[in-house]
């Protein structure tokens, strides 16, 4: 890796007017490849002209254990063809089986047939898009086991899908909250040189359990495993992935900092 | 929009995968208390392989609730950003309300969260006719159709000094925007222009 990772941000429509003024907290942009689905070649351009991009999935289900959705797909390439992202990345989840659309993450089992199917639609999308593809972790309640463990399936499906991991230390956080594990013991399990990509934001607490609500400001103990991930891994960019409270700009531009801050130091 | 039906329906018994039947048992309340109470019996009519019904058998209950509320807490998160007015109005009452409506049908695609909120809207209008914002509801149903333009009639209530009463409203879909006209008939006015929207978002 060269140089400090980049700082990046989820972009949002409502952000659309204080991107414009370049703001210097930001170096990079993710974009959720559905908001484009039905337009906004002219902003992805101009958005590309002005930001290295990443393209993010949130429809494609990877984990489902049947063909790829066509159409979504190809959608999705399209997106892809005018946003030329540095990579593409989507999760380690099904959304849509049996019929139904979940709308939501959902997780799989750990099982060498997930791991095949996984890595079969990964690869599949890499090529349909003809850049590399990050695989995300999630935050669920539910653990559907199998015949290995989180890290273990993760640094088999990164070996056997050719990708490496967008690391999202909020659900890793949540997740050894919610399920009592130790999150940087978790972490040393990772093959670091598989984690280049981070998502982060604040967490919420309701009911004693953690939740993912992307709207909460960075919290330290979070923040805490952030820096021992980057210190960890050569990791190349962090994404604030803020999809509430998005009036709040200078809230918004302070946690970059805090972001820019943590990796330079 | 994807309503219940039989899982049999989508594929043979004896293709479905550990994936069809969890889907189901998430998005089917009926058929993920009958399996709280009873895994093994739960199971039987779906012609799983016995290493698909093993991953299902050792799910905790608790945590297949919570993962099935987790799904309807993010559509429910997701269609308040289109009808902040009604979920206003709604009160307590939203969350028990849209729970039920998410019981009944499932929207697809990458407008799942749109069409979400038009239906719910309808779901709402069906108990509460009076609760809807009537300028909301049309943008969302105007958003939701695939009309250029649409023209409707309202009734808005007065609140903050805003203007209120019957009119007529003007939404033309142009170039990915949404503009939208307001003429207002209780009182002599011009046509209200409100800014124009974006539609990348949805």
């Amino acid at each position: 890796m060269n140089g400090k990772p980049q700082i990046g941000l989820g972009y949002r429509r409502e952000l659309a007017p204080w991107l414009q003024t370049r703001p210097a907290a930001v170096d990079c942009l993710e974009i959720t490849a559905e908001h484009f689905f039905d337009g906004g070649e002219t902003t992805l351009r101009q958005l590309r002209d002005r930001y290295p991009l990443y393209l993010h999935g949130l429809g494609l289900s990877l984990g489902t254990p049947e063909p790829l959705d066509e159409a979504t797909l190809d959608r999705f390439a399209n997106v892809a063809r005018v946003a030329r992202p540095v990579c593409v990345s989507e999760h380690i989840a099904f959304t849509r089986a049996g019929g139904v659309d979940l709308g939501h993450l959902n997780p799989v089992p750990r099982t060498r047939g997930s791991l095949a199917t996984l890595a079969e639609h990964a690869r599949r999308v890499s090529g349909r898009c003809d850049c590399p593809i990050l695989l995300e972790n999630i935050a669920t309640p539910l653990d559907l086991g199998g015949e290995m463990d989180e890290t273990g399936f993760l640094n088999e499906l990164c070996e056997r899908a050719n990708c490496r991991l967008l690391l999202d230390v909020t659900n890793l956080f949540i997740n050894s909250r919610n399920h009592g594990f130790d999150a940087s013991g978790w972490l040393r399990r990772i093959d670091p040189a598989r984690i280049v990509q981070l998502h982060v934001v604040g967490y919420a607490v309701r009911d004693g359990r953690h939740h993912d609500t992307h709207g909460a400001r960075m919290q330290d103990d979070l923040l805490e495993l952030v820096r021992e991930v980057i210190e960890y891994a050569p990791v190349q960019s962090v994404i604030l992935e803020r999809d509430d409270r998005l009036d709040e700009l200078e809230e918004i531009g302070d946690e970059l900092v805090r972001l820019r801050s943590l990796v330079a130091s | 929009m994807k309503l219940r039906g039989n899982i049999s329906d989508v594929a043979p018994a004896d293709s479905l995968s550990w994936a069809d039947v969890l889907g189901r048992l998430l998005s089917d309340r009926d058929l993920r208390e009958s399996f709280c109470r009873n895994a093994g019996a739960a199971l039987e009519p779906f012609a799983l392989q016995l290493a698909d019904k093993a991953v299902l058998v050792a799910l905790k209950p608790e945590h297949l609730r919570r993962q099935a509320q987790l799904l309807v807490e993010k559509r429910r998160s997701e269609v308040r950003r289109f009808l902040p007015v009604l979920f206003a109005r709604l009160g307590t009452e939203a969350e028990t309300l849209f729970a039920e409506h998410a019981t009944t049908c499932w929207p697809e695609g990458h407008r799942r969260h749109l069409l979400d909120a038009a239906h719910f809207l309808r779901f709402v209008r069906r108990r509460h006719p009076f609760v809807l914002d009537g300028v909301e509801s049309a943008r969302v149903t105007f958003l939701a159709d695939s009309k250029r333009v649409m023209s409707l009639s309202f009734f808005a209530r007065c609140s903050g000094g805003v203007d209120g009463g019957p009119g007529v409203q003007l939404l033309v879909r142009s170039r990915g925007r949404i503009r939208q006209w307001r003429l207002f008939l209780a009182w002599p006015r011009l046509p209200r222009r409100s800014p124009a929207f974006d539609l990348s978002r949805v």
